[in-house]
């Protein structure tokens, strides 16, 4: 039995993009060939590792995995909220200045570009209602109110995934790393139940068989090497990660300090339609791990996990923040190719396989 | 202090929105709920069942019906796969059938489900189901899962096999079976239909109805379709139509509305069926039967044969011809049934005799006679035919209409029998007549012969003064005892031409009783019967006649008192009972026989009308008491256990509804006013000659003793025969004068007996009948009897003395002239 593996998303850009688009608008049509390029390769070397299913390594998301689907919109500001990163450095958010809310593009526009080249299953990975949520600012809004505007997020995310699936992405991955991050700001878990909700009505909106394609991941929010939300304990958050309507999980681990700890919690909270995508690579730590190692932590979470319910990924994307060039592209596949030997070395032993 | 106001308002904005997906939440659970509840009603509400499964074809949904079908719980199906739930058959090979809702899961397709599918619920009941499966898709086109609908076509099954069987019969029927519209337009044609009218189908319809139907019965069709407008149905409805080929044929027809799912009439169903074959039969029978008919009836006689045991064994063509009975009832012993009830049983016994008895047969009785319709006389007549062996091979016979000759003579009897009673009405209303004109005579002549012949003898100057009194009350007494007759005599006859009359007033009834009662007390006093009288005082009025009433009282009283001995008793009671009261007149007297009873009111009628009777009177007192009581709207009876022993005559008269005191009238009582003298010069003519007067009234004897004694006669008298016949044998008279009408026995009689003793003694002593019977026939009778002359009452003094002169002065008589 071949335990399964998927990325989280994100390889860090070729350089050459990356220059482009920090002089340029990611907008730019003449960035187009770059994109593309990027897109090819990013797709030919995750196939190269081995991987089962891949993304795009989100090469034309122009910012970042929070941002990518508002950006440029003419309602917003610069001046949302800073997420701020044990490492130093702040993120800050786009904020929304008048109604209604709509995207500026979808996800499945990258998963367009993709398909044509992958030749294995692709994943897309979306952002989440909730960290976009956070776009309304803390006044009522004129004319447009908060529940309106929570209204036109809900129909947009729903948009954007079901056209995710339906042009065939293998799964959609909603990206909830405010998850841990609402934890850290209001850690009577009110924050986090209302993204929860917030997310749960999305999904309900979905149906069973769609669900088990949709998938959520947490993490602590990776950033040039450092999180935003590492020191929030998982007790905190996975009791009510796993109320989330969705058959997938991809759960940041290799990057913790104490994974039986985490895993112990994922056991006793879980269920039984839910899959458990632990990571077993760190993108964070410029270490490569090696399929030992990596077999090593799957057979560590296959003492708490049930073999058919586990599953192995990365604890982040490798550039969620796509000017990130802490870690090169190369390391990420290096990494990426570890995952998926160590899954399969895992398997073997766990499968007989 | 900068970030921490930014992590600040980064949680107040959380916590807003917080708020608003809250609301979302529960705008989407309500929305959910309704979009729920809508499915769950729609579904309810819907007559087919509906499984829905997901991509596995495991159960996430089933509505009512689909529960009622399967038997399966939707709680219970939920996420079972739906093979386990639906499970279905092939109806004629019994082999499970593939799922539709499967095929359609992995085809992507609508599936139906084939034909003759049965669905096994849960306990095993087998239903025929039609059904299809749909797979569910997503927004993207994805199959989720598939929805199935299925239901129960059990009903539609039947429906659809008694449709195939109503259109089997439609189709096999030999009748033309025809549809059309409220136009006249035909819209469908069987296969009868072809044959009858020579059409096919595909050339009748669409075709105007009138095409079938010949031109001089054109007017028909507007006038069916105007009922079938109405909704009313017609029914074998006998005509001529018209085949394709032009031949006319006669057709019953039944033409029927056909009504749409609302009820509106939108066309015509008619059947029509070729009756030319029969219509042909049924002439042709007709015209056989009445050839028959008018056969028997001028041969009024019927050949008959039946088998050795009496039955008709093959059909009598000549018997249903003239009873009417067909084949199936007249066949075996059924021919009874055309006898008359009355001589039924009587023919068959005399039948069953002579079939039994190998006899010939002879019967006459009434039998049902078609043609006329009533029972006829008839006789009928058989004879066994044999066998060489000698057994009855069958028997032949024939019936003889005699009935006009039974007829005749039945006429003939009955116009005897009522000119016999007719005759005998008519003699004895004769007999009557004269019985009662002799009556009236006589009760006439009777007092007219006291006060005649008193009057002679007062006139005469010769009777003392005793004498003259004693003439005088008895002129007086005799007036008015005629008086009282002429009285009653006119009262019938105002009662026979309608003209009596009642002057009616409220009136007690005791007064008028007891005036009566005081006319008649010394009549009582002088015969010895005691008069007792009894009145309730509580009677209460009527409304009456006063002087009627007390004629009516007077009547039943003097009656009673003259018909009861002395020492006897008349009573007379009156009492109230109810709404009426009644008025008993009884008496200890001689009593009415129980034969006469029923006639004592009837006029002219008296229990002894003969000459012999003991009471005079003419028989109308009763019939005008019945007739006064009557006309007060009351009754009156009699009663008499027998003779000898009472009778008691009832009076029931109305009371008033009111109590209104009574008006006191005197009443008069019928008497003659005036009084007649009479002038007598008596002589010695009679001088030394004895003559012996036998009269039952002393009245009479005093009278006729005054006369002859006057005239120089020795007198005996005698009250009654015995007495007379005992004078002549021992005293001899020279002349004998002798009432007739004399109780016990009369006067006829005592010259019979009296001449039978005069021949033997060898004496002839001259006889003189004196009598009120003064018809032709009386004196007939009276001279037959050995009377020499016939004298009617009243007579007068000296032509009697004179006709006994010259009685005396006769030559003996014959037999004493003889050798």
């Amino acid at each position: 039995m071949m335990i399964p593996t998927e990325p989280i998303g994100s390889i860090p850009r070729p350089l050459a993009l990356i220059e482009a688009v920090a002089t340029r608008d990611g907008t730019d049509p003449t960035l187009e060939p770059l994109y593309e390029d990027a897109t090819r390769d990013t797709i030919e070397r995750f196939e190269a590792t081995g991987s089962p299913v891949i993304t795009d390594g989100e090469q034309r998301k122009y910012h970042n995995f929070w941002t990518y689907c508002v950006h440029g919109l003419p309602n917003t500001a610069p001046d949302g909220f800073r997420i701020p990163f044990t490492a130093g450095h702040t993120r800050r958010m786009l904020r929304l200045t008048e109604g209604p809310f709509r995207y500026k593009r979808h996800a499945d526009s990258y998963l367009d570009t993709a398909m044509r080249y992958a030749h294995v299953p692709v994943k897309q990975a979306v952002i989440s209602p909730s960290a976009l949520s956070l776009m309304y600012p803390s006044e009522e809004m004129p004319g447009y109110s908060r529940e309106r505007f929570i209204d036109d997020l809900l129909h947009e995310h729903e948009t954007e995934v079901r056209a995710c699936l339906r042009k065939g992405a293998h799964k959609v991955q909603i990206d909830f790393t405010e998850g841990r991050l609402a934890v850290k700001i209001d850690p009577s878990g009110n924050l986090l139940h209302s993204f929860i909700d917030l997310n749960n009505l999305a999904l309900s909106r979905f149906s069973a068989e769609d669900r088990k394609r949709i998938g959520v991941h947490t993490c602590p929010g990776g950033d040039r090497d450092s999180t935003h939300s590492a020191d929030v304990d998982y007790a905190q958050l996975l009791p009510s990660l796993f109320e989330l309507m969705v058959g997938n999980f991809y759960i940041a681990l290799a990057g913790e300090k104490d994974r039986a700890h985490v895993l112990k919690i994922i056991r006793d909270h879980m269920k039984a339609d839910q899959m458990i995508f632990v990571g077993v690579i760190a993108p964070i730590d410029p270490r490569v791990e090696t399929p030992e190692e990596v077999r090593d932590r799957v057979l560590e979470a296959a003492q708490y996990i049930p073999v058919g319910q586990l599953g192995t990924t990365d604890d982040c994307g490798f550039s969620p923040f796509c000017d990130d060039t802490s870690t090169t592209r190369d390391t990420a596949f290096e990494k990426i190719e570890a995952r998926v030997q160590g899954t399969a070395l895992a398997s073997k032993i766990l499968g007989g396989d | 202090m900068a970030e921490d106001n930014e992590e600040e308002r980064l949680r107040s904005v959380a916590l807003q929105n917080a708020q608003s997906i809250l609301l979302a939440r529960r705008r989407a659970e309500e929305a959910l709920r309704k979009q729920s509840e809508w499915l769950r009603v729609t579904l309810a509400s819907i007559g087919d069942a509906v499984i829905s499964t997901d991509v596995e074809g495991r159960v996430t949904l089933m509505n009512g019906v689909a529960e009622s079908l399967t038997g399966w719980a939707e709680s219970e199906a939920m996420g079972r796969p739906l093979e386990e739930i639906f499970q279905i058959i092939n109806e004629q090979g019994r082999q499970p059938v593939d799922s539709p809702a499967l095929r359609a899961l992995s085809e992507g397709a609508v599936v139906g489900l084939a034909n003759h599918t049965l669905l096994i619920a849960r306990d095993g009941t087998e239903r025929p189901i039609d059904d299809s499966a749909a797979p569910i898709r997503d927004d993207e086109g994805q199959v989720v899962g598939v929805v199935l609908v299925f239901h129960d076509i059990t009903g539609r099954r039947q429906a659809e096999q008694a449709r195939a069987h109503l259109a089997a019969i439609v189709e096999s029927s030999d009748d033309a079976i025809v549809s059309k519209s409220l136009q006249g337009v035909i819209t469908s044609w069987n296969i009868g239909a072809e044959k009858v009218f020579g059409y096919t189908a595909a050339e009748a319809i669409g075709q105007p109805i009138t095409m079938l139907i010949p031109s001089g019965h054109i007017a028909e069709e507007p006038v069916i379709l105007d009922r079938i407008r109405r909704g009313e149905t017609v029914d074998h409805y006998e005509t001529v139509r018209r085949r394709k080929d032009g031949t006319l044929i006669n057709i019953s027809l039944t033409v029927s509305p056909i009504r749409d799912e609302a009820g509106n009439i939108i066309g015509a169903s008619k059947i029509a069926r070729d009756i030319t074959d029969r219509r042909q039969a049924q002439e042709a029978l007709r015209m056989s039967e009445e050839r028959y008919r008018s056969l028997t009836s001028i041969l009024a006689s019927v050949v008959w044969t039946t088998d050795a045991e009496g039955a008709f064994v093959v059909p009598q063509r000549e018997w249903q011809a003239f009873t009417g009975q067909t084949w199936e009832e007249h066949r075996g012993w059924g021919w009874a049934k055309a006898i008359h009830p009355e001589d039924r049983e009587r023919v068959l016994a005399m039948w069953r005799l002579a079939v039994e008895g190998r006899s010939y047969y002879e019967a006459e009785a009434r039998i049902r006679h078609a043609a006329s319709g009533k029972y006829h006389y008839y006789v009928a007549r058989a004879v066994p035919l044999f066998n060489a062996d000698g057994s009855i091979r069958e028997w032949i016979g024939n019936i003889l209409d005699i009935h006009e000759q039974k007829e005749a003579e039945a006429e003939r009897e009955r116009l005897l029998a009522a000119e016999r009673v007719a005759r005998s009405a008519a003699e004895a209303a004769s007999r009557a007549k004269d019985e009662f004109l002799a009556t009236v005579s006589h009760e006439l002549r009777t007092p007219l012969n006291a006060m005649l012949g008193w009057a002679r003898l007062l006139s005469g100057g010769r009777l003392d003064g005793e004498e003259a009194a004693r003439g005088l009350k008895s002129i007086e007494q005799n007036a008015k005892a005629q008086a009282q007759l002429i009285e009653d005599l006119l009262d019938v006859s105002r009662i026979i031409s309608g003209k009596f009359r009642l002057k009616a007033q409220p009136l007690e009834v005791a007064p008028v009783i007891e005036a009566a009662v005081d006319s008649v007390r010394p009549t009582a006093d002088a015969k010895g019967v005691k008069l007792q009288v009894v009145l309730d005082p509580d009677a209460r009025p009527v409304s009456g006649d006063a002087g009627r009433l007390q004629q009516v009282v007077w009547n039943l009283l003097a009656n009673a008192i003259k018909f009861t001995p002395k020492g006897g008793r008349v009573q007379v009671r009156l009492m109230r009972v109810n709404s009426q009261i009644e008025l008993e007149v009884s008496d200890t007297g001689q009593g009415i026989a129980r034969e006469f009873l029923p006639y004592v009111f009837d006029r002219f009628r008296q229990a002894d009308g003969t000459t012999s009777r003991i009471h005079g009177g003419l028989g109308l007192g009763l019939a005008i008491v019945r007739h006064i009581v009557e006309l007060h709207g009351g009754s009156v009876a009699v009663d008499s256990p027998g003779i000898d022993k009472g009778a008691t005559f009832t009076i029931r008269l109305p009371l008033m509804v009111t109590h209104v005191k009574s008006r006191s009238e005197e009443r008069v009582h019928p008497r003659v006013d005036g009084e007649v003298a009479l002038q007598f010069q008596p002589s010695m003519m009679l001088e030394g000659v004895k003559v012996l007067i036998v009269d039952d009234e002393p009245e009479s004897l005093l009278l006729l003793s005054t006369v002859l004694t006057q005239s120089g006669a020795y007198i005996k008298s005698a009250s009654s025969a015995d007495e007379g016949f005992a004078q002549v044998k021992e005293w001899r008279p020279d002349v004998i004068v002798s009432d007739i009408g004399m109780p016990g026995e009369d006067g006829y009689s005592f010259m019979k007996r009296a001449r039978a003793w005069m021949r033997e003694a060898g004496t002839w002593i001259p006889a003189v009948a004196l009598t009120a019977y003064a018809r032709a026939e009386d004196r007939m009778k009276a001279l037959a009897s050995g009377y020499q002359i016939h004298v009617p009452k009243p007579v007068e003094p000296a032509e009697l003395i004179t006709v006994l002169i010259s009685l005396v002065d006769r030559p003996p008589a014959p037999w004493k002239a003889a050798p």
